[in-house]
């Protein structure tokens, strides 16, 4: 187990020189001097070319590459373009908000994604199941954005329930959460009932039915434990999703998260703090990734570790 | 040969037009007669006509302005109402569906035809070739897509243009190991190695006996992919980071919208309205052509 | 079985003389390495084809029976350069294939067709009998447009298939149906030589003698040289002029078709041939059976001396410890076994 824990860890190395690369190209491929970016295009000449030795933007490519890695592995990301304070600082004053939300949608769309698969799955009733199914179709061709803009506009104008003006606090969290958690809980509601279905007719069930056990202790002992291995398996998925959709849903609640920051910081062609925050979600994805792969692990005694 | 003729007249009608349209009927057949996939199809035919019928159907320009009716709710002049240019909502939802969906479809084409091409070179040869794309591949799908299409908006500046590049190239690496691991199942087929023993070049293996087989699953996940391009197309124009105002694309108007949320609901609720319509179709579609081609995961 | 038509008796090729060698096989090896762990460590290697050596004749039917994992398919895929060789040669009228490469292997590959065991999986389900055909003809544009239309009717009409039934699928025919619309692609190119790659074993015992006198009347009529591959020895005693025993990757025995079901040499082709039914029962009911003890060995790991010694009733000291020498005890007569004189 140990062992692939360290194993896991070192398949995260190439993933890492992967998006170092990927977020190292974007100051490489986009047009334009950064030390004008920085200093504004009235800049005197003499200044740019002071800012660009003290940059190192003169050396070559790989150097600064090096460098950038370097800094990088030691926390430092650079400094923002527009705020001046260091770009570690700026994520992480954003981050909890991020993952307050993420997390709260996870949970949401987990709990209510299983519970309404197994509903549609076990519960004979061909109403129960279409509607079930209807509103998870819905759910994912629903653009999250435009939800939270109608759920704004319902719970926030006309009821005034909420302050459409963002805020902290359990209360603020509730639309956000909601909204976010709604496309991955149809994906979920989805996934469980047809491996729910799939796992009621295994022989095992058929079994457990014969021997004469409640329907209650069939579903929970015998199909619920296998059928819920596939949907460990895409939390990681989930995760990506969730990440992708609070880009979104903080711009509509506004909301101070990273997603946020990230669509700012492009609008105002703040690099290095682009250059950051990619790095950052990526490393923090990765990780929350891989507490996901150990805790699966542990869940499925299948699993070999080889 | 108990006649000859007959037989000569049938044997020159070995049409590739004739060929195609067999390999398709079973297929063709079982979404036909799924009513609800076949609602979907209409309704997304029916949404594209309009779209590109759009000046036919309303006679008002997308950026017309009209200082007479600003901010009005839906009326029989504007059925979607005017926003606070005085604009009809109608025809620009008409008109920046073309934007929306043009971006959407071209880019899964983008997608499409590069995912085909590596996973094919990559499943086909194997070796180191297949080993190094497969890593890349990897790497590229081990983290968020979200990141690659910011880091590609953010590198190219944001535009619509950027946004289908971007939305294109991030989904490069699902196709590709999907083609990759449909091209190493059906390399093996007895048929590939008859193809080889006849002296087929690697080429022609690729394109007739190894492509048309891979095309179920790939049509299958090509529909899944545009219902998310598309919402992925009009959250970034939403957002700022796809299409400029003045553009009428749904994303944009959405954009636009969010100063009148108080007063006119409608400059909001119409386009997204719209999107959500346009996604419904797809992945109702995608779901009956799941049906249709893959019995094996139907329920 | 019995019955063999006198046109087929003797081990003279009927066409072309005696030593007119079509294709020459030379100490031909072909391994298949195996992988495992992380780094894809080379742990062994899968001895398919572990050296073997033969002529064909031009126009003759040489039967190359072996049981399942003797590597006889290799044999036969690797005569066609699907596989490259490990070490050896492989001469069509003298020129080593191996040598060849893009546009002359494509050239030679028109004179070297094959016929696949499966016909349901060796007929692309996608495409039209008629397409199926016409794809030789296309891929060496040896034929266009109609021309193409009027070939591939004649093809199944030669393989007695009705032109009018080229717009089906494979799924439409019968299993002999299916291998005729093989046979006629194999033929399209007008080939030398077809390596018939157990080309009955997948048919209903009624069909197969239909389509062994099929491929038997097209040798007549177009000079054709087959390299037939069977499992066992009653499948080839029909068609062949010479037959080869394969076990363990090598060749332990090789002569005319009389000599080796009459007077067979080496221990394991008499406990094969004794396993063929013999349709006389008072013969029947009396024969001796041979049974082999235990099963065919890995070829990743070859039992060291004679390959078959630990299953040889006749095995001796010599056999334990090298391998035999395959040689000529009569003339055309080669044996690989310590134990015959």
């Amino acid at each position: 187990m140990a062992l692939y824990v360290v194993r896991r860890l070192l398949m995260l190395v190439p993933m890492l020189v992967g998006i170092s690369l990927l977020t190292f190209a974007i100051l490489q491929v986009t047009p334009g001097d950064p030390a004008v970016l920085m200093l504004g295009q009235y800049a005197t000449p003499q200044r740019i070319a002071n800012l660009r030795e003290e940059l190192g933007l003169n050396d070559p490519l790989p150097v600064q590459y090096g460098r950038y890695v370097w800094r990088a592995l030691h926390g430092d990301l650079g400094r923002s373009f527009r705020s001046q304070r260091p770009v570690i600082e700026e994520i992480l004053d954003r981050f909890p908000s991020t993952l307050e939300l993420t997390l709260a949608a996870l949970l949401l769309s987990t709990v209510a994604g299983v519970a309404t698969g197994v509903i549609a799955a076990t519960v004979r009733n061909r109403w129960v199941d279409g509607g079930i199914m209807a509103g998870a179709l819905v759910g994912l061709s629903i653009p999250e954005f435009w939800l939270g803009i109608v759920l704004l506009i319902v719970f926030g104008i006309k009821l005034k329930m909420v302050s459409i003006t963002g805020g902290t606090g359990l209360k603020a969290l509730i639309l956000p959460a909601l909204t976010l958690a709604l496309a991955p809980a149809a994906v979920l509601a989805r996934l469980t009932r047809s491996s729910v279905l799939e796992v009621i007719r295994e022989d095992y069930v058929r079994t457990a039915w014969a021997k004469g056990l409640a329907g209650r202790d069939v579903i929970v002992s015998h199909v619920l434990r296998n059928a819920l291995i596939p949907v460990v398996t895409v939390l990681g998925l989930q995760l990506a999703g969730l990440l992708g959709g609070t880009v979104f849903i903080e711009n509509v609640f506004a909301r101070p998260g990273i997603g946020r920051l990230a669509v700012n910081a492009i609008a105002a062609r703040d690099y290095p703090l682009i250059q950051g925050i990619v790095l950052f979600t990526a490393v923090v994805y990765a990780l929350l990734n891989l507490a996901v792969d150990v805790l699966y692990g542990f869940l499925d005694p299948r699993i070999r570790y080889d | 040969m108990t006649n000859a003729r007959q037989a000569g007249v049938a044997g020159s009608q070995v049409q590739p037009a004739a060929k195609r349209a067999r390999q398709r009927r079973s297929a063709w057949r079982t979404l036909r007669r799924n009513p609800i996939a076949m609602a979907a199809l209409v309704g997304f035919v029916l949404l594209i006509l309009a779209v590109i019928l759009a000046p036919l159907i309303t006679p008002i320009p997308p950026n017309a302005h009209d200082y007479d009716h600003l901010l009005e709710p839906p009326t029989w002049a504007h059925p979607f109402g005017t926003d606070d240019l005085g604009r009809d909502i109608l025809s620009r939802v008409l008109w920046g569906g073309r934007e929306s969906l043009r971006v959407a479809v071209m880019a899964i084409a983008v997608a499409i035809s590069g995912g085909t091409v590596v996973g094919l070179v990559s499943g086909y040869f194997g070796g180191w070739v297949d080993a190094l794309i497969m890593r890349i591949v990897d790497v590229l799908l081990a983290f968020p897509s979200i990141l690659l299409l910011l880091s590609i908006v953010a590198a190219l500046g944001p535009n619509l243009g950027t946004v289908l590049i971007a939305l294109g190239v991030s989904a490069i690496p699902g196709f590709s190991r999907l083609v990759r691991g449909s091209v190493l199942a059906a390399k093996n087929y007895e048929y590939v190695t008859a193809a080889r023993v006849l002296g087929a070049s690697d080429a022609y293996i690729m394109f007739t006996q190894i492509l048309p087989n891979i095309m179920p699953p790939l049509i299958i996940y090509a529909t899944v992919g545009l219902g998310n391009a598309i919402l992925i197309t009009a959250g970034l124009s939403y957002i700022g980071l796809g299409a400029q105002p003045p553009s009428p694309e749904w994303g944009a108007m959405l954009n636009a919208g969010r100063t009148h949320l108080r007063d006119a609901w409608w400059i909001s609720v119409f386009p997204g309205l719209a999107i959500f319509l346009a996604v419904l179709f797809v992945n109702l579609l995608s779901d009956g052509l799941r049906d249709a081609l893959d019995p094996k995961l139907r329920q | 079985m019995s019955t063999i038509p006198t046109s087929r008796l003797g081990h003279q090729p009927r066409n072309g003389p005696p030593g007119d060698i079509l294709l020459q096989v030379e100490d031909l090896k072909k391994y298949f390495p195996v992988h495992r762990g992380l780094f894809r460590r080379h742990v062994g290697d899968v001895r398919a084809v572990d050296g073997i050596t033969f002529d064909v004749y031009r126009g003759e039917t040489l039967g190359l029976v072996g049981e399942s994992g003797s590597g006889k398919t290799t044999v036969g895929r690797t005569i066609l350069r699907l596989y490259p060789p490990t070490a050896g040669r492989v001469l069509f009228e003298g020129i080593d294939l191996q040598t060849l490469s893009g546009k002359a292997l494509r050239r030679a590959r028109r004179r070297m067709q094959m016929i696949f065991q499966d016909p349901y999986a060796s007929l692309n389900p996608r495409m039209t009998a008629g397409a199926i055909v016409a794809a030789p003809l296309i891929i060496h544009r040896v034929a266009r447009g109609r021309e193409v239309q009027e070939r591939v009717a004649e093809l199944l009409q030669l393989v007695g298939l009705n032109p009018g039934l080229a717009n089906c699928y494979p799924h439409e025919f019968s299993s002999g149906q299916r291998q005729r619309i093989a046979i006629a692609r194999a033929l399209a190119l007008s080939p030398e030589f077809v390596v018939c790659d157990e080309p009955i074993a997948a048919l209903d015992v009624s069909i197969q003698a239909q389509v062994v006198n099929l491929l038997q009347s097209l040798q007549e009529q177009f000079a054709l040289t087959y390299l037939f591959i069977a499992h066992d020895l009653s499948m080839v005693r029909h068609i062949s002029d010479r037959v080869a025993v394969m076990y363990l990757g090598k060749i332990v025995e090789l002569t005319d078709r009389d000599s080796l079901y009459t007077s067979p040499l080496h221990p394991y082709t008499q406990a094969l041939l004794s396993a063929v039914p013999i349709p006389d029962p008072a013969i029947e009911r009396n024969r001796e059976r041979i049974i082999l003890p235990g099963e065919t060995p890995s070829p990743v790991h070859p039992p060291p001396g004679c390959g078959f010694h630990p299953r040889c009733p006749l095995a001796d000291a010599p056999c334990f410890e090298a391998a035999p020498e395959y040689r000529e005890v009569q003339p055309g007569h080669w044996v690989a076994c310590h134990r015959v004189p």
